[in-house]
């Protein structure tokens, strides 16, 4: 008990980095300055339900949610072929991770390269083939892509872990009561991996609902998403109260969202998610 | 004698990797018996269960069921079950449900799987503990549910690799004792992997005694205990003191230099033997000319017996008798010609 002290440091940085800056952002967003300078108000968050935000929120949360079932899609029978393939699986993991190891946004500026419209790489080759062009930039379907490419990693991993972690004995376990691979997969991988798609389904989810970068970049601007929005409160228009309102809001809904999603899991498996 | 046999196992041949874990064996299982692998480990008992189970293929000859092949046979399609090692039950599913897991599967009707799920239950003593979760129960009912999931298919083989490994003393003997009275009362063919000597005597109708990928010995309890058919199964059925003899002729032997008189025959004449004595089987006299004489080394008192070790031409005899001796003590070892059991030296095992 008397190590207790050696969580002090944690304890510091999690007021100072964490802890603070959310009172900070609560302060912006429920004051506004005037003549008679700094009250109590709540126009920044009426502000917020104005139905141009909450479209680009509506959006944020669709392209959110359909590159998170494309990267579960994706990934799960990935993560069954690399588990199953015991030591070449782990060499496959490294290759799909390697990327990882380079830049967020210098990968995301490579996509930009290869999907341009004239000169990307993509439709060269295409035009080489005499195929059709493809004109995604600045589309949702390049936005997605790009969440799609950048988060896939964070769903493998997780699911590939929690399949990892079933016992081989449970597995035969099904065969010898008389479940084919299918049914063995359905009623026993499936449940038993269901805490590590969990958590692959928030790793991904949350950073493709606030993502900014991904729609400025293949999205050139023309895509305006909830991350955008906030981002150009703070950066172009100066309005910190307003931004603070909208990260507000979008803060309680991914909060409420996560909620229900590990009530449902919790129903079905009981296992311990992230909060 | 045919019509009997439900598993039969012709030359089959097993290695992983460049390991040999099964020679060449052969074994028939007959119908509503209780057989019992036993062995060291790495002996090749599991990798025959899981043979029967379905869950490796021989790398050479076959497995057949009621005279069929079933070698490449998966599991799933075998009318076989298995209670694992480790239990191996679903964590994701109360005791119910694992229980009802077989029978879900073959799309039965709710009332009946119900029926039969109960009916497994009070079979293995769980009534009431349907909806408990997997992880709520102690060793003991882990390894009840997995017999239940296992029997409520109705199987016509019922594998057991090791289940009572990591039970406590008491719990294993219980168990052992309701295994037997299940077998009995299901009318199914038992086959169990132990390496537990003791619990291989107290079930089964028929003990196969392996070593080294090899069937040493096949027979009832009785008979591998009384008629070891070679050192080996000498020494891990119960304890016996192993002496190199030489046969001099049929009924006379020669240990350490003496002649003494023993009802074996059929050896050639000078052969060297192991000669196998259990230490239940020596008496402990006054010494006296003409025996083999010797000084108490140890004596330590074992509940039943005391356990003492007696030093004799630079070879330590175990003895089971009922008397105190004290270290230091002179006596003389006699056997009765008829507990003197002669083997054949084993094949040279020079490659461990």
């Amino acid at each position: 008990m008397n190590r207790k002290w050696l969580a002090t440091p944690y304890l510091i940085w999690m007021v100072v980095f964490i802890v603070v800056p959310l009172v900070m952002i609560f302060y912006y967003a429920f004051t506004v300055k005037d003549a008679n300078g700094t009250r109590f108000a709540l126009d920044h968050l009426m502000k917020s339900f104005d139905s141009k935000y909450m479209v680009a929120l509506g959006k944020s949360f669709l392209y959110a949610f359909i590159a998170t079932v494309i990267c579960l899609i994706l990934a799960y029978p990935l993560a069954l072929i690399l588990v199953k393939r015991n030591k070449g699986g782990a060499a496959m993991l490294f290759i799909f991770i390697l990327p990882m190891w380079m830049n967020f946004l210098l990968r995301t500026y490579a996509w930009l390269s290869l999907l341009e419209t004239n000169n990307g790489l993509l439709n060269t080759v295409l035009r080489a083939l005499h195929l059709p062009v493809l004109d995604i930039i600045g589309t949702p379907k390049a936005i997605v892509l790009g969440m799609v490419y950048n988060f896939l990693p964070f769903m493998v991993l997780p699911i590939y872990n929690a399949l990892a972690k079933i016992d081989n004995s449970i597995m035969e376990a099904a065969y010898d009561l008389g479940a084919n691979d299918f049914k063995r997969l359905l009623k026993v991988t499936i449940p038993l991996s269901m805490p590590g798609v969990m958590s692959g389904i928030t790793m991904v989810f949350m950073p493709a609902v606030t993502s900014f970068v991904i729609p400025n970049l293949l999205g050139s601007g023309k895509v305006n998403l909830i991350g955008n929005i906030i981002e150009q409160q703070f950066l172009l228009t100066y309005d910190w109260g307003f931004g603070a309102a909208l990260s507000i809001i979008l803060m309680i809904i991914i909060l409420i969202s996560m909620a229900i999603m590990q009530r449902s899991d919790e129903d079905m498996e009981g296992g311990a998610g992230l909060w | 004698m045919e019509k009997n046999v439900i598993i039969r196992l012709e030359n089959v041949t097993k290695s992983f990797e460049d390991q040999v874990v099964l020679k060449n064996i052969t074994l028939d299982v007959e119908k509503n018996e209780f057989l019992t692998l036993l062995g060291p480990s790495g002996c090749g008992k599991t990798t025959t269960l899981r043979l029967i189970g379905g869950f490796e293929k021989p790398d050479e000859g076959i497995i057949l069921h009621q005279g069929k092949d079933i070698s490449n046979v998966p599991p799933y399609k075998r009318n076989i079950n298995t209670v694992f090692q480790k239990y191996a039950l679903f964590p994701h599913l109360n005791v119910y449900e694992n229980i009802a897991f077989g029978l879900n599967i073959k799309k039965m009707n709710k009332s009946l799987i119900k029926e039969k799920v109960e009916k497994a239950l009070k079979q293995v003593n769980l009534v009431g503990y349907e909806n408990r979760r997997i992880e709520q129960l102690s060793g003991g009912q882990q390894q009840r549910v997995a017999i239940a999931r296992a029997i409520v298919n109705e199987p016509e083989i019922l594998l057991l690799d090791e289940p009572l490994g990591a039970l406590d003393l008491k719990l294993r003997q219980e168990m052992q004792y309701e295994l037997k009275t299940l077998q009995k009362e299901l009318g199914i063919t038992f086959v169990y992997v132990t390496h537990d000597q003791e619990e291989a005597l107290t079930m089964s109708d028929t003990v196969v005694v392996m070593n080294n990928g090899v069937i040493q010995q096949k027979g009832s309890p009785e008979d591998i205990y009384n008629e070891p058919v070679n050192a080996f199964v000498a020494d891990f059925i119960g304890e016996s003191n192993i002496i190199d003899g030489i046969m001099k002729q049929d009924g006379v032997l020669e240990i350490f230099g003496r002649i003494y008189e023993c009802v074996d025959k059929g050896f050639a004449i000078n052969e060297n033997v192991d000669v196998v004595v259990r230490p239940e089987d020596i008496k402990l006299l006054e010494p006296s000319e003409n025996k083999i004489n010797g000084q108490v080394t140890s004596c330590i008192f074992k509940g039943v017996h005391y356990e003492t070790c007696v030093m004799t031409d630079g070879f330590e005899w175990v003895i089971h008798n009922t008397k105190n001796f004290k270290p230091g003590e002179q006596v003389s070892i006699n056997v009765d010609p008829f507990d003197i059991h002669i083997m054949k030296k084993m094949a040279k095992e020079t490659e461990e």
